[in-house]
């Protein structure tokens, strides 16, 4: 089940809100776990046997680990982490790259080995990366361990990041599994910060999706130059809204049952370095990496040489992450050149010049790394990017890029203005209190931050209510209308 | 206290549209058709297992969901008239044209170039041969573009659509003889009248009388004049597919029909099917002008087959293999002819051969639009 449908709006969240809010408060992990398992299955009836599988793995491994750290016995306890690792990375080794493993054998050694056709287990790459992390944390003192089995089941299957994140570490929620509370400004911040992110997915994303989706449909060599630029930032942008659309839902609904994920995304496209972008895209990935990947493999204390060797190792993995084909891991490494070489001069360069120079130069290389990102076909890929380099055969303009402009140039600033952090920073200025708040919990019990009273409170109140209701009614209008209601972060 | 009662209030007005919609769409009774977009309506899936194991059912009940929302109308038409208002030119393919034009839009990516290049094999093939038994001036294939193609000046600027030169340009050379009509600039000639429907994707009877003429013309036939025939506006209040696309019009269109003077007709619809088979003495089905699809006042829109017998005793007999965009045309048509047999390949699986072409027609005819024409799946009932 996806978020920005009409069975989840006005089937799921009908019946699981109002039975959330009614059983008494040490039955709601149930009911989150209960309903997390059938928000799941509903679009995948058979994998939901292989999270079980994996919560069930997990939480035992937790307990050994626990266990044997209690009892002095730190080596037994390193075997359950290794267990808790081996069999998430398999399972994800095998239904997700199962056949991309296969292909490259075949075309190495010229073997015919049968492909398997599995199809990709739903937000499979997000909930084994989710489960690791829980056994890693109980092993490093970072959280404590989850005794019971059904806390432990809700944190795996939380339907609101069960299939495209944020990617929530174990430490994070840990203490809001066994104890939360639920206040009316945290259900009503939860609201406005879900009806966002339904705005940006469906009004938005899907909008400027349909200029993407006419112009990749066409042979990219008879593409114009224009028509090429057009159409990658059109994915650019869909991409964004999509994504952090999404990751607002998540958070929004994670509020409004009481948990505090932390920010999945900060304005990328501000950023002024390709270093910068990784910090604000995708955050809980990039802290993923490094909390488990790139700190243990020595990160930077261990010189420059084993450093680069780490960041390129980050890299290649986060490619990967991405998809089961060679042109996510060209797409990895393409960051990972960029980004070593920042850190070895030209971060320095960044700094001293204009910003503005900085965000050219960051956007610039961002836009281009999508058309990697989009075409798995690496000939098509290469095409494209070359079109948008002039060396395509549609000349510089054609009628079809200047009709998708003219047709689209509304939507396109209104994109561009909304993925800058301009209308944020204009409401907390009028508004205040600054809505960013680093600790939610605290923030929550004391009423304040995004919790708080604001500025113009009567104003705010009828500005965030018309807000609520009109993107509700448009979104719903959305929804009804079209089956073009594409999903972009399934794959992985 | 007052912060805490101004919090509840956007938690309230959520909670109110969720269940309201929620409770309202389960209980709203089902319907089975939608006049609105010419289609029936999902039903609720049946459940069993095995459906429910293989994820059918739960995509089975969102399609449901999704055709019996309440007021389904309402919220498409929201929508088209939301992005209206933020300038995009065209909504889901149907260009926002001057005039209150709403004229579709096709671009390449429209078409499968399989199914194109079989279906002019196909048509080449079936006119080449009849042409061969009936001579140059007994076949004619008569093209009639989209309004994309003909009222060009209405559209947006920059607007792109796909080529259907290139394509009648390729019928042309696959015609041993002279038989292709293409009706594009002579349609042009006249842009400026009511040729095509502002929401539908039809040409008007008007549009199709120019296209008349010019068959007649180039098969000798004197066309008649536009004043041997009573003209009548049956109705002014019709909105068409264009506009159902995207419930949003600005303003209805009018159906003119024609009737010549004198001249009787008897229709029997359907002979295949013989219990089924209704028979009526007029070429206008006025009991549809009560429907959403008024197009189909001509001819009583779609059937598989058509037998037309007039009062014209010339021994002459046509067989008109179509598309609806001929339902406008064939009343200027029949009265060239003492018995016309209309067949549809969409619909009348038993294969245009099985007719007898060369027994029982003197002439046959070929009418489409270019880009129904391209998507057809059934051209290759042409040649069985």
């Amino acid at each position: 089940m996806v978020f920005s449908s009409l069975l989840f709006l006005f089937r799921f969240l009908a019946i699981v809100l109002p039975l959330y809010f009614i059983v008494p408060n040490r039955m709601r992990n149930l009911v989150l776990f209960l309903a997390s398992l059938v928000f799941y299955a509903w679009g995948e009836p058979v994998y939901v046997v292989l999270m079980l599988f994996s919560t069930v793995v997990d939480y035992t491994s937790g307990r050994m680990v626990a266990r044997n750290l209690e009892r002095g016995n730190r080596g037994k306890a390193r075997i359950f982490v290794a267990v808790s690792m081996v069999v998430n990375l398999s399972l994800l080794g095998f239904f997700k790259y199962g056949d991309f493993i296969i292909e490259n054998i075949n075309a190495v050694f010229g073997t015919r080995i049968g492909a398997m056709n599995l199809g990709l287990p739903i937000g499979i790459s997000f909930y084994t990366f989710q489960t690791m992390s829980y056994t890693v944390d109980v092993y490093r003192g970072d959280a404590k361990v989850q005794k019971n089995i059904i806390s432990f089941g809700a944190y795996v299957a939380l339907f609101p990041q069960l299939i495209a994140g944020p990617i929530v570490r174990f430490q994070t929620i840990a203490e809001q599994l066994n104890h939360r509370i639920h206040t009316m400004a945290q259900t009503s911040y939860g609201i406005t910060r879900f009806m966002t992110g339904l705005g940006k997915k469906v009004l938005l994303a899907n909008n400027i999706g349909l200029v993407w989706t006419e112009i990749s449909a066409i042979a990219p060599e008879n593409l114009s130059m224009l028509t090429a630029w057009i159409g990658i930032i059109a994915f650019s942008l869909q991409l964004y809204f999509d994504f952090s659309g999404y990751s607002d839902m998540a958070i929004g609904l994670g509020e409004i049952f009481g948990f505090h994920f932390l920010e999945n995304f900060n304005y990328p496209y501000m950023s002024r370095s390709i270093t910068e972008f990784w910090r604000r895209w995708h955050i809980s990935l990039g802290t993923w990496f490094r909390e488990y990947v790139y700190i243990p493999l020595g990160g930077n204390r261990k010189g420059k040489g084993r450093q680069i060797c780490n960041i390129a190792v980050v890299w290649f993995l986060t490619g990967l992450w991405h998809g089961a084909s060679w042109n996510f891991v060209i797409w990895g490494l393409y960051f990972c050149v960029l980004l070593i070489l920042e850190k070895l001069f030209l971060l320095k360069v960044l700094e001293r010049i204009p910003a503005v120079f900085g965000h050219i130069y960051t956007l610039f290389l961002v836009v281009v790394s999508w058309a990697i990102f989009s075409y798995n076909d690496m000939t098509d890929g290469a095409a494209y990017i070359k079109t948008m380099f002039g060396m395509g055969t549609g000349g510089l303009t054609d009628e079809r890029g200047l009709y998708l402009l003219m047709s689209n140039a509304v939507l396109f600033v209104i994109l561009i203005v909304a993925a800058t952090n301009l209308p944020s920073k204009l409401i907390s200025r009028v508004f205040a209190p600054e809505t960013e708040n680093p600790d939610r919990a605290a923030a929550v019990e004391a009423g304040t931050g995004v919790y708080g009273a604001r500025k113009y409170q009567v104003v705010y109140t009828i500005l965030q209510s018309v807000f609520i209701v009109g993107i509700f009614l448009w979104a719903t209008a959305y929804l009804v209308d079209s089956s073009f209601n594409p999903f972009l972060y399934f794959r992985f | 206290m007052k912060k805490k009662i101004l919090q509840t209030i956007p938690v309230v007005l959520f909670l109110t549209l969720i269940f309201t919609l929620a409770v309202w769409s389960h209980f709203k009774p089902d319907e089975a058709i939608s006049e609105l977009e010419n289609r029936t309506l999902a039903d609720m899936p049946e459940f069993t297992w095995a459906s429910l194991m293989d994820g059918s059912f739960g995509s089975a009940y969102e399609t449901y969901l999704s055709d019996q929302f309440v007021m389904r109308g309402m919220w498409i038409s929201l929508k088209s008239s939301v992005e209206a208002a933020l300038g995009k030119q065209d909504i889901k393919d149907v260009y926002l044209a001057d005039n209150d034009y709403l004229i579709r839009r096709y671009t390449d990516a429209d078409f499968d170039a399989e199914t194109v290049d079989k279906n002019i094999t196909e048509l080449c093939k079936f006119v080449n041969n009849t042409t061969l038994e009936l001579g140059e001036d007994h076949v004619k294939v008569v093209m009639i573009p989209t309004a994309a193609a003909v009222l060009t000046d209405y559209l947006p600027a920059h607007a792109t659509q796909f080529d259907e030169a290139a394509v009648i340009a390729r019928l042309k050379d696959g015609m041993a003889f002279d038989n292709l009509i293409d009706t594009t600039d002579t349609l042009k000639a006249h842009s400026g009248e009511y040729i095509y429907f502002k929401n539908d994707h039809h040409w008007t009877a008007l549009g199709a009388y120019y296209g008349y003429a010019q068959w007649a013309d180039s098969c000798g036939i004197t066309p008649m004049a536009l004043s041997d025939f009573q003209k009548e506006t049956v109705t002014e209040d019709f909105y068409g597919t264009n506009q159902s696309r995207i419930v949003y019009g600005r303003s209805p269109d009018s159906i003119d029909i024609y009737q010549a003077e004198g001249i009787t007709y008897r229709l029997s619809y359907d002979r295949m099917l013989d219990q089924a088979k209704t028979v009526s003495d007029t070429l206008y089905a006025r009991a549809n002008l009560e429907k959403k699809d008024q197009y189909t006042v001509f001819l009583d829109g779609n059937h598989a087959i058509v037998d037309i017998e007039t009062s014209v005793k010339n021994g002459k007999s046509l067989l008109v293999v179509k598309d609806s965009y001929a339902h406008a045309m064939l009343p200027f048509i029949v009265n060239h002819f003492e018995h016309v047999t209309v067949v549809d390949t969409r619909y009348y699986n038993l294969g245009v051969q099985s007719l007898g072409i060369e027994e029982n027609y003197t002439d046959v005819l070929v009418i489409h639009n270019t880009a129904k024409f391209m998507l057809d799946a059934t051209a290759f009932m042409l040649n069985v």
